[in-house]
This record gives structure tokens, C-alpha cells and sequence, in this order.
């Protein structure tokens, strides 16, 4: 408070002084926030915030050399003003001439206020040798010994006669008072910039501990190289990476500079869209926008100076005109080398798509249409590698579609899932099937003829995977027969030979892997039981097979059709929650004489079971066709008693006792 | 049979086929015709390589006679890092401590095995998938060194993150 009104009233002193032009007081800078008051000598010493003294000097007219001895309020004012005294006015008008001046004088300072301290006149000062004792005088005309330094500029001493009742009468305590208020403001920096230091030291510490930790001895690029694997397969941006980046700082700096990670944008989140962007930098972009009703407009603005870079292109829901006007899609994207365009529902008549001209769109390589007609413009695409189409009615005929894929020298993988509209639209007159470098075929429909028709056209690459789905009423009526039925072996190759079969009867779902390829068939429940399609397939060659049983399924109805005596070449057993199954694969000696390997999993075994499996094992031990090897495996951890499991053991080499959900990869 | 020497002057000698499932010792091996490979020191500094390199010769012990990665898999690479599945021997074998599982990367990276390289960083990406900040802080035992000052920027920047 002491100090405040001090620095208030001098810096006020200053500028009204610097204001009038009658300044005594010669300083550099306006600005000064702390001033101490020389103790020694006359208030002439000031010091600035900064430490630097700056000197005020009183320039003294002769007159007021003369008068200041005796007068430093009156006199000066007498004398700066000589022709008050000779106009010849009373005492008493110059006595208000005093005050008026004196109230004009004080106009624009104010005043430090100290609680209800009398105002007192201008004291009188009687000459004396020495030291000069300022006097005051209240209104009342008694004399008051100003004891205090704010006593005195209540009273209106002059500012000379301020400093010198600081320095003479009040000095001493002022100047320590002033002096420790500075120490402290010292002390208070002082302690402020350690503290700093010592935050600094402690982040310090912290970082060069943790830099002894291996996850910090990970360089950048392998911080980047993981935060690329939390991105999933369907992620459309980079949100899920965004928390990676409040790790720490070295994360943070890693994430951020690998640009390859924020090139994913989408139109889900502005904020992300302008940070993606920016992080990307001139890097191709992937896009993927969602239109429609929820589909959000304003980050497809942010999105506009960047459509040049687009490689990538996926839109839900569009419609022509709309990508048109909004990215004047597609003629602004020449770099593009995927599109995906998906609609929720399949569109009518219309063809809102038509619009668009890809016929100059020599460097698309990945085409998905979701519910989209095909076009011409489509067609005349031919630097395809991969092309997915999803089409219940399509109204192409089979042989434009084939003339299609044919003409797209370089397709490796083709995914249809289709269904010709008319049943003449699949009649195909074509004499040789289509033979580029196919190697993956999968096929979705709920119609056999229109299964048969592609099948029949398309020749895949040795060693291929074809994929059938079955769907509808023609899954249970003539499932596998009526797809493969009449379609020659040359047209499926993967057919033949195969050494490895993943069986599951509910759902229905067949695997084989052979040197000739792969071929999956999946189909609705069929009508006949398990097991129809066995004739249909070369078992001949299995050497590996695995049934797989849905938990809690009872097959005792129709079992009779599967005979392990069907796989002569089975190698390797394996059954999943086959429970009521097992008693009926035991391997005997004669039914798979190269059968070495039984794995179960999850079959709840029965102690009947093992004294069962252990009487196979001897019998096949004296037949020289022994089991080697039986793996039990369970999810829950519930084996078999250790009486039964060491029983078996003398008769099988190795007994396996896993805890888990899969099979082992290798059961060789 | 080649013997390998690591940082700390241990010697392993193992079969060609399976030490050159390292490219960096593959590379080696062949520009010196020589059949010792001795790996400088990590980073510069003493790092105790027997430990995290037992099991890195027991992963090239498994995959030995596998097919190297080529070049051309590189431009498969995209495709490869969105598919975090790790086979089952693999996510086996991975199942170690944090500290041992960064040394197995590290060494990983450094002698250029890019399929034990790619199970490491998908096992910890897996790890990390959803968690929040504090929670892979806490998992890897990671220190927050944002000021205070950084991480009101971080948060108030990415608020929107955190919204469902």
C-alpha cells in the first residue's frame, strides 16, 4: 500500500510535470515502475524497474536559490509568477489567487488518500542551519509535525519538500521499507526463475529416465511403423491414431511426421479433415466421404484444393450430380486408381452414375460398384486389376460381362455377387472361356444358372482360388450339385487333387486346398442331411481333413454316409466339438491305414472314449499303421483324467494336452 | 554352419538357412565371403543382445526354409499393415514381457528380419488399439512429459477426438 501510493503519486508527478512544460525532473523513459528513494541525500535517485538510476535535477533560479531556504511552497510560486505580488491586489485576493492556483495546481494529481488526515496548508520553513525541519500547519492554523512520509503528501507538501521530508524526516524507515519491498520483488523473480530452472531439471530427469526404458529406445520410424497397424482394415481416417499422438512428446513428434498415416480422409470430422490434410502434406490421398442425409458437407469444402491428389476415391450414398458439383468427380481426380462407389439401396431406372465419363481414366486399377448399374462408360474401362460388383439385378448379358472382364488384360481378382435379371440374360455363346491372369473368382448368388454361366466362362490361373456362394432356395434344393453339376473339371481345376478339407455340415461350408488351387463352397441348411456332397468330391487325394461341428450340434441323424474308409490317403484327423461324432471316426486299422495324426478340440471326452482310443492305438501299434500323435485340445481346460491320458500314451508316441480355441497351425 | 557373434562376445553357431532369415547378416555374410558376423554395438552403446537374440534365432529357427520377403512385397505393404492377424505360433512365440518384446523388435529392426519386425509392431499395435493416452502411458510405462501448457493445447486441439 506504502509503496503503491509512493510509485502512484511520483509517476502521476512526473507526467503532470512533463504535461505543464515547467518539468524539472530529466528522465529517459516515461515508464518507470519502481523507484527508491536515495537515503543519503536529496530525492534525487531513482531507479527503475530494471535496476538503471536515473537523475532528476532542479534547475534553480536565482530567485528560487534565494527563497528556498526559507519558502519551497509559497516562494516558488511567488516567483514563478512575480507579477502577483506587484498588481496591486489586497492580501486577500492574493491569498485566493494562492488558493486558486493551488487548486489548479493539484487539478489532474491525485492525491495519495490517506483515511480522514487533515488537510494542511503549505508550511512555512524557518531557515536554519543544517538540517531543514518541515513545518505544516492544519486549517486551523495549528502546526503539525508531519510524522509519517504519506502524513506529508496528505498535507500537500511540494514535491522537494516531499523527498526531503522522506529523505530528512521519514527517510531512514522509507528507505527500508522501499529497500525490502525491492529485495523481496528480487527474491520474489529470483525464486520464480528457480523455480523454472528446477521444473526444467525435473522434465529432465524424468525424460532421461525414461529414455533408459527399451519402448524409448524405439526409433521414430518404428513408432511410426506401429501406430500403422492400430489403423484397421475399415478405418476410413485417422481417428484412431489421434490418442497415440498424447503419448508423449516423442510419440507425438513420430506419429505427426509420418505423413503416410494421415493421408486417410474422410468427411466424418472437420477438425480431423483439416488436421489430416495438413499432416499429409503432398502426399496421394484416400477419401472416403459418406453423403446423403447424416453425410456432413463441410469438410468436403476443406477437402476441394487437395481433390488433385486423390488416388483413392469411396463414396456411400452419392449421386452424380452431387459429386459433380461438389468435386467435380470424376474429371478432377486424374490420378485416381481405386473408386468405390456404395448405395444402401438399389437404384431404379435411373441411372444417376451414366454422368460420369471413365473412359479417359487410364490409371484406375480398383473398381467396387455396391448397387450401381453398369454403364458404359464402366466398360470401356481396361486397366483393371481387381473389380468387385454387387449387382441383384443385373441387366447386362453374361457374355458383355465376360467380354468385360476379358478385355481388363491385367484382373487378378474378380468378386461377384450377382444375379441376371432375366434367366435368357445368362445363356452364354461363348466358345472359349475367358483366360487372363484370373486368380481369384468369387462368386455370391441365390441362382445355380447364373453360378454355372460365370463358372463356365471364367478359366482361372493354375493354382486359384474360386469361391462359391449359395444363397436362397437353390441352396437347399440342389446346393453343391446343381452348381457344379454338368461344369467341366477343365473349368475347375482346384477340384482336382486336393490334399487338405475343412468340412462344417450346419452352416454348410467346404474347403479344399490342393497344388491345383483352392475351392470354397458356402450354402444355406440343406435338405438332404450331411455329408450329400461327398460324391461329388475327389476324396481320394485328401491327406488332411477337418470336421467342424457347430457346439451343442447333434448329428446323430445321417452319420451312416461319412466313412473315414472314403479318405484312404487321410493322414490327419482333425474334429471339432464332435462330440456325439467321436465313437463313429475311430480309426480303425483298415478304414485309413496312413492316418498318423488325431486332434480334437473342444469334444468333451468321455473316459470311454479314451480306453476306446487307446485299444484303436494298440490294435493299429501290432497292425504297423500306428497313431503317433493325439492332440487334445480345450477351451476350458477340461482333459481327460491323467489315468486315461497315460494309458494312451503307452500306446501313442505323443500326447498332446493344449488349452486354447484353434487347432495348432501345424498338425503334421 | 555360421557363427555369430554378438555385441556382448557371445557366440551362437547356427545354420546358413537360418541366419540368413537377417537380411543384415545375409548382407554381410556375402559382400565379406566370410562365415563369422560380428554385429557392432547398438545404438553405439553396450546392449546386452544375448537375451532378445535367443529368441530371434529361435523365430528364424521356426521359419527357416520360408520365403524371404522380397521387394516387390514392399509395394504389398499397405495391405499388409492393415492386417493385424499374427499366426498362432507367432502370437506364441510374441507372448513375453513389454521389455523383452521392444528388445525383440529392436534387435528385429537392426538385423533386418522384416517378418518378426512386422509381428512385434502389430503385437503392440494390437495392444494399444482403443486405449486411451493414459492408459498406454500406464501399460508401457511411459512418462508424460507434455507441460502443462502442451497438453491444454493437445486436449482443447483434439477434443473431438474423445467424442463418441
Amino acid at each position: 500500500m506504502y509503496a503503491n501510493s509512493l510509485r502512484s503519486f511520483t509517476d502521476q508527478f512526473l507526467a503532470r510535470a512533463g504535461r505543464r512544460g515547467t518539468s524539472l525532473l530529466k528522465m529517459d523513459e516515461s515508464r518507470c515502475c519502481s523507484h527508491m528513494i536515495d537515503r543519503n541525500g536529496p530525492s534525487r535517485v531513482m531507479t527503475r524497474e530494471d535496476g538503471s538510476a536515473f537523475e532528476f535535477k532542479k534547475k534553480k533560479s536565482r530567485k528560487e536559490k534565494e527563497s528556498s531556504s526559507t519558502d519551497h511552497g509559497t516562494k516558488r510560486a511567488e516567483a514563478a509568477h512575480p507579477t502577483t505580488q506587484d498588481s496591486g491586489l489586497g492580501a486577500g485576493a492574493t491569498e485566493r489567487k494562492k488558493k486558486k492556483k493551488k487548486t489548479k495546481d493539484t487539478e489532474g494529481l491525485a492525491w495519495p488518500h490517506i483515511g480522514d488526515t487533515p488537510i494542511a496548508e503549505i508550511p512555512k520553513k524557518k531557515k536554519k542551519r543544517g538540517r531543514t525541519e518541515p513545518e505544516a500547519k492544519t486549517v486551523d492554523g495549528s502546526t503539525v509535525e508531519p510524522t509519517t512520509f504519506m502524513e506529508a503528501v496528505a498535507r500537500r507538501l511540494s514535491i522537494p519538500e516531499l523527498f526531503l521530508v522522506l529523505n530528512e524526516k521519514l527517510g531512514e524507515e522509507c528507505s527500508k521499507r522501499l529497500s525490502f519491498a525491492l529485495s523481496a520483488a528480487s527474491i520474489e523473480s529470483e525464486i520464480k526463475a528457480l523455480e523454472t530452472r528446477a521444473q526444467d531439471i525435473q522434465r529432465l530427469i524424468i525424460t532421461l529416465r525414461s529414455m533408459s526404458r527399451p519402448v524409448h529406445r524405439l526409433p521414430p520410424e518404428l513408432i511410426s511403423h506401429i501406430a500403422q497397424y492400430v489403423l484397421d482394415e475399415d478405418d476410413v481416417d485417422a481417428r484412431s491414431i489421434v490418442p497415440l499422438t498424447h503419448v508423449c512428446r516423442f510419440w507425438r513428434d513420430s506419429i505427426i511426421s509420418t505423413s503416410e498415416i494421415w493421408a486417410l480422409i474422410s468427411n466424418e470430422r472437420m477438425e480431423l479433415t483439416e488436421l489430416s490434410l495438413e499432416r499429409a502434406k503432398a502426399l496421394p490421398l484416400t477419401v472416403h466421404l459418406r453423403l446423403g442425409k447424416k453425410g456432413k458437407r463441410g469438410p468436403i469444402n476443406l477437402l476441394l484444393p487437395h481433390v488433385e491428389k486423390i488416388v483413392s476415391f469411396g463414396c456411400v450414398n452419392p449421386k452424380a450430380e452431387e459429386l459433380t458439383r461438389l468435386l467435380d468427380f470424376p474429371k478432377s481426380m486424374p490420378k485416381l486408381r481405386s473408386l468405390s462407389l456404395e448405395r444402401a439401396e438399389p437404384i431404379g431406372q435411373n441411372l444417376p452414375i451414366d454422368s460420369f465419363d471413365f473412359s479417359t481414366h487410364f490409371r484406375l486399377r480398383e473398381l467396387s460398384l455396391h448397387n450401381f448399374l453398369i454403364v458404359p462408360s464402366f466398360l470401356s474401362l481396361r486397366t483393371l486389376t481387381k473389380l468387385i460388383l454387387w449387382d441383384r439385378n443385373i441387366r447386362i448379358h453374361v457374355d458383355v460381362l465376360l467380354s468385360f472382364l476379358e478385355q481388363n488384360y491385367s484382373l487378378e481378382s474378380v468378386s461377384l455377387t450377382i444375379k441376371f435379371e432375366e434367366p435368357s440374360l445368362c445363356h452364354s455363346h461363348r466358345k472359349t472361356p475367358v483366360g487372363n491372369g484370373l486368380y481369384h473368382l468369387s462368386i455370391t448368388s441365390d441362382d445355380t444358372t447364373s453360378i454355372r454361366a460365370l463358372i463356365s466362362g471364367i478359366a482361372l490361373q493354375g493354382g486359384g482360388a474360386l469361391r462359391i456362394s449359395l444363397n436362397g432356395n437353390d441352396a437347399g434344393e440342389t446346393g453343391l450339385t446343381g452348381v457344379i453339376s454338368g461344369v467341366s473339371t477343365n473349368h475347375l481345376p482346384n477340384l482336382s487333387s486336393p490334399i487338405y478339407m475343412e468340412y462344417a455340415p450346419f452352416p454348410r461350408r467346404i474347403t479344399l486346398v490342393g497344388p491345383n488351387g483352392s475351392f470354397w463352397y458356402g450354402g444355406s441348411l440343406p435338405t438332404e442331411g450331411p455329408f450329400p456332397e461327398f460324391p461329388l468330391l475327389p476324396l481320394a487325394s485328401i491327406r488332411e481333413l477337418r470336421l467342424v461341428f457347430r457346439k451343442h450340434c447333434a448329428l446323430e441323424c445321417a452319420l451312416e454316409q461319412f466313412r473315414l474308409s472314403s479318405f484312404p490317403s487321410l493322414e490327419i484327423l482333425a474334429v471339432n466339438y464332435g462330440v456325439s461324432f467321436l465313437s463313429t471316426v475311430l480309426p480303425d486299422s483298415t478304414s485309413s491305414p496312413s492316418l498318423r495324426t488325431l486332434a480334437l478340440l473342444d469334444c468333451k471326452i468321455s473316459e470311454e472314449f479314451m480306453n476306446q482310443l487307446a485299444q484303436v492305438a494298440l490294435d493299429r501299434e501290432n497292425a504297423s499303421t500306428s497313431l503317433r500323435r493325439v492332440v487334445i485340445i480345450d477351451s476350458e481346460g477340461q482333459f481327460p483324467s491323467a489315468t486315461s491320458v497315460e494309458r494312451l500314451r503307452g500306446c501313442v508316441s505323443v500326447v498332446e494336452l493344449l488349452e486354447g480355441k484353434e487347432f495348432p497351425e501345424d498338425l503334421s | 554352419m555360421v557363427l555369430l557373434v554378438t555385441s556382448d562376445n557371445k557366440n551362437f553357431v547356427v545354420d546358413r538357412e537360418v541366419a540368413d532369415r537377417s537380411v543384415f547378416v545375409k548382407n554381410t555374410l556375402e559382400a565379406r565371403g566370410l562365415s563369422i558376423a560380428t554385429p557392432p554395438m547398438l545404438n553405439g552403446g553396450c546392449f546386452e543382445l544375448t537375451s532378445p537374440f535367443l529368441q530371434v534365432l529361435e523365430y528364424c529357427q521356426h521359419h527357416r526354409g520360408e520365403p524371404l520377403p522380397t521387394t516387390d512385397d514392399a509395394n504389398a505393404d499397405e495391405n499388409r499393415k492393415r492386417t493385424t492377424d499374427i499366426g498362432e505360433w507367432d502370437r506364441k512365440f510374441i507372448t513375453v514381457d513389454h521389455e523383452m518384446l521392444f528388445e525383440i523388435i529392436l534387435a528385429a529392426n537392426y538385423l533386418d528380419i522384416k517378418p518378426l519386425l512386422d509381428v512385434g509392431c502389430k503385437t503392440i499395435g494390437n495392444m494399444v488399439k482403443g486405449k486411451s493416452p493414459e492408459e498406454v502411458r500406464k501399460l508401457f510405462d511411459i512418462v508424460n512429459d507434455f507441460t502443462p501448457e502442451e497438453e491444454a493445447q493437445i486436449k482443447k486441439e483434439n477434443e473431438w477426438a474423445e467424442d463418441p
